[in-house]
């Protein structure tokens, strides 16, 4: 069996606008047989910037130990944005590129730790993790991505995708974190954050679930119950876990369809907000 | 409370094509074991619901009847074993060269319709050796399409008349032998390996199942 679920608390906290609720289930997959989830997610309002980040990373299938690779991806991303908002007071993209080569360091620092343990024959591969970073205050979204995974927003102009689609011959290639020249390509995007009272960032586990490929697209009959499901949701203790997104997650229309890891983080803005 | 939303199902695809050897030579036993290692494939295939719907199959037989379409890719779900008959000479090239073509056809449209898909494979199964003009190009188009990252092709052999070294030139790779005439747990293996590759993610390097049930390198 995999492991539990994780990921499942709530934040609604009166310092900040957004209320976030998240997830990560483990695939069918990896349940049958006996993989680890190598999906790994993480959130965090950081009070210098006035910013929420959200931080996804996956684990490639193929590599031996990329739970841990995703598990210290995601950590790494988090205290490297949590530094650069301490010291800057604003989060921008090159504090989001600077975090995710932090992430890339501290990825390969463990690496090297596996590698010298007797009996380890390891290469990189092994630690090769997705990498997916938004961060959003009342007036900019800064992103950043790195192999599969996906951030769709919803404001009053409807649901829009910002990740790029992937262009690619085959569906199994892919960039990682650790991939030479990864960070050099890595796509980062802003915008006006303004009109945004939504957004999510996931897997591709959960992209496969809800964005079109090739038009990328978010599927609407998804991500509008999805929203909707955070926003009344709002009442719920901080430490509650969302049971709902969880058991959605592995409904058997959801495991009909992929079975990958998924995992998804949402964040809703309190309305007052906008105005 | 529960969420009801619903999900898009846009399976990347992983497509096969088997180009098979029904010559005169494969009469008896040896088309008996090649149809019953069909029948296999279908009903192990299609016992895993997401590799029915990601992986795609289609044949190609050359023998009696010429070089023929005896099935254009379809979705493994629907996939239905032929019976097929053995009989007349061995237009292995010819084969080979329709099978290259399919592939391309079949990723254009996987591309025109935005389907995203694996690298497609071919499997070449002979237990003799091509007599048609032209065979050696057609070996080149297999291995240059596999330089290329076109397709990925595994020749096998079967049986003690095998020209090995003729079927090494279709592929890359060295050709495999088939023990005996075990096609079952070929195409057992076949099914469980697209059923890996059909389910890899991105940067999945799968490991294949080991073959030393049925086959063994030749050398």
């Amino acid at each position: 069996m995999g492991e539990p679920e994780r990921m499942t608390r709530r934040i609604s906290q009166p310092t900040t606008p957004w209320t976030v609720t998240a997830a990560t289930v483990t695939g069918s997959s990896h349940n049958k047989s006996g993989l680890p989830c190598q999906d790994d997610g993480r959130w965090e309002v950081l009070q210098s910037a006035g910013t929420l980040v959200l931080v996804v990373s996956d684990g490639a299938g193929s590599g031996k130990l990329t739970q841990f690779a995703s598990a210290t991806a995601v950590r790494s991303c988090c205290y490297a944005l949590r530094q650069h908002a301490a010291r800057d007071g604003v989060i921008t993209c090159e504090s989001v590129r600077a975090a995710a080569s932090h992430a890339a360091q501290d990825v390969l620092k463990l690496y090297q730790i596996f590698e010298r343990r007797p009996g380890g024959a390891l290469r990189i591969g092994d630690f090769a993790c997705t990498l997916v970073v938004a961060a959003v205050n009342a007036r900019k979204l800064v992103m950043l991505q790195i192999g599969d995974g996906a951030v769709v927003t919803d404001s009053p102009e409807g649901l829009r995708c910002l990740s790029p689609v992937l262009h690619r011959e085959y569906a199994n290639e892919a960039e990682f974190l650790v991939t030479p020249n990864a960070l050099a390509k890595a796509f980062t995007y802003e915008e006006d954050a303004s009109i945004i009272r939504g957004i999510a960032v996931m897997s591709d586990g959960v992209q496969s679930l809800g964005v079109e490929y090739p038009s990328n697209r978010p599927f609407a009959r998804l991500f509008r119950p999805l929203f909707d499901h955070a926003v009344t949701h709002r009442a719920v203790p901080q430490t509650s876990r969302d049971e709902s997104l969880e058991r959605f997650l592995k409904t058997d229309a959801v495991n009909e369809s992929t079975d990958d890891d998924r995992t998804l983080i949402m964040a809703v803005r309190e309305v007052a907000c906008l105005d | 409370m529960d969420i009801t939303a619903e999900v898009l199902t846009a399976d990347q695809r992983c497509a096969c094509m088997m180009v098979l050897d029904t010559s005169g030579s494969m009469q008896g036993d040896s088309i008996d074991a090649l149809n019953q290692g069909l029948a296999a494939f279908e009903a192990q295939v299609k016992s895993n619901a997401l590799a029915a719907r990601r992986i795609e199959v289609g044949i190609i037989t050359f023998g009696g009847d010429g070089v023929r379409l005896n099935q254009d890719f379809l979705q493994a779900r629907n996939f239905v074993a032929p019976v097929l008959a053995a009989g007349g000479v061995t237009p292995m090239g010819e084969a080979v060269q329709l099978a290259v073509q399919a592939i391309r056809n079949r990723k254009n449209e996987f591309r025109q319709l935005g389907v995203q898909y694996y690298r497609p494979w071919l499997m070449l199964i002979t237990d003799g050796e091509p007599t048609d003009e032209g065979w050696e190009q057609a070996a080149e188009l297999v291995r240059r399409e596999e330089t290329q990252k076109a397709l990925t092709c595994f020749p096998i052999g079967v049986g003690s008349q095998v020209n090995l070294a003729k079927l090494a030139q279709f592929s890359t790779r060295r050709p495999m032998s088939l023990n005996g005439l075990d096609f079952e747990e070929m195409f057992v293996w076949l099914s469980s390996s697209l059923g890996k590759v059909s389910a890899s993610g991105p940067g999945n390097m799968i490991e294949l199942p080991p073959v030393d049930s049925w086959a063994s390198l030749s050398v």
